[in-house]
């Protein structure tokens, strides 16, 4: 077997299995936001999406008690 | 006999033989070929597999804020805009993408926001994007821009019902947002990534051996 030949069945095989080991995490939904839980945000291969909050936010001694509002730029506490 | 060094350089300096060197070129083929499969496969996992949820929800305010009048160029009190659920989601780490879409007038931009609630709408995350539209004049003339519309994937880590409260706020808040939910068959990102290596670790190979774009640029320059 050359030098030529081993190069490409080892680098064949290497990327082989890498690509088939990314199967895995491609089905369990690697990298968006819920994958690592919900206090921790999408991967940093996902860009270009909305922005995610984590907390949300409590708006005490409002007219109305306590609110939960979401965690965008209107949800001042 | 004896050798100058520069002959003897000269002497190892020939191409690899196909005995003793590599030939980059072939391996740069694998390496574009798992390239190129990887995307495709990038692509394949991003495909829709069920569309849930597709629908103008209508806005309506939400009885615990009160109501005020807006006035032109200030924030608009938050509006709730809908429930939409339960989504039912039936394996362990599902992927979904829900694109939100609203016409927003001219010069003024809306915060719309998607609140991610569980069974028992406790609240999990929350994710939002300002939808906006500008109009000017510059030295080319009129201009209007606008971005009315967003995506966003998520992966649901357990089996249940979740709940998608959307609430706007903003200088304008829109009367109707078109929500599209849709399951996925996966997540594109790691294929994608790989396939993006793979394929640029493929086409300095094959540079080094084939020089391919140099030479296609020289071919152009010349023409």
């Amino acid at each position: 077997m050359t030098s030529t030949s081993k190069a490409v069945w080892a680098s064949a095989i290497i990327l082989g299995l890498i690509y088939f080991a990314l199967m895995s995490l491609a089905s369990n939904g690697y990298g968006y936001m819920g994958y690592n839980g919900y206090h921790r945000g999408s991967s940093f291969w996902y860009w270009g999406g909305p922005t995610t909050y984590t907390e949300p936010s409590n708006r005490g001694g409002s007219v109305n008690g306590t609110d939960r509002i979401g965690g965008g730029p209107g949800s001042g506490k | 006999m004896a050798y100058k060094l520069s002959e003897r350089l000269n002497q190892n300096k020939g191409t690899p033989s196909s005995e003793d060197g590599v030939d980059l070129g072939k391996v740069a083929t694998v390496f574009i070929v798992f390239g190129i499969l990887s995307l495709i496969t990038a692509w394949v996992f991003s495909m829709e597999t069920q569309r849930l949820f597709s629908d103008t929800v209508r806005t309506y305010v939400s009885p615990s804020v009160p109501s005020q009048q807006a006035v032109a160029g200030e924030q608009e009190e938050g509006k709730d805009v809908a429930t939409i659920g339960p989504i039912t989601v039936q394996r362990y780490k599902e992927v979904y993408e829900i694109s939100i879409a609203s016409s927003v007038p001219e010069n003024t931009w809306s915060f719309v926001e998607g609140e991610v609630l569980d069974a028992e709408k406790d609240y999990l995350f929350s994710f939002g994007k300002e939808l906006w539209s500008e109009t000017g004049y510059d030295d080319e003339g009129a201009w209007r821009e606008s971005d009315n519309s967003y995506s966003m994937k998520l992966t649901f880590p357990q089996p249940g019902q979740y709940y998608l409260n959307l609430k706007s706020s903003g200088s304008y808040n829109p009367d109707a947002v078109q929500v599209t939910i849709s399951k996925k068959r996966g997540s594109s990102i790691p294929h994608f990534v790989f396939g993006i290596f793979t394929l640029l670790i493929g086409l300095v190979l094959n540079e080094v051996r084939n020089k391919t774009l140099t030479k296609m640029a020289r071919r152009m320059s010349n023409d």
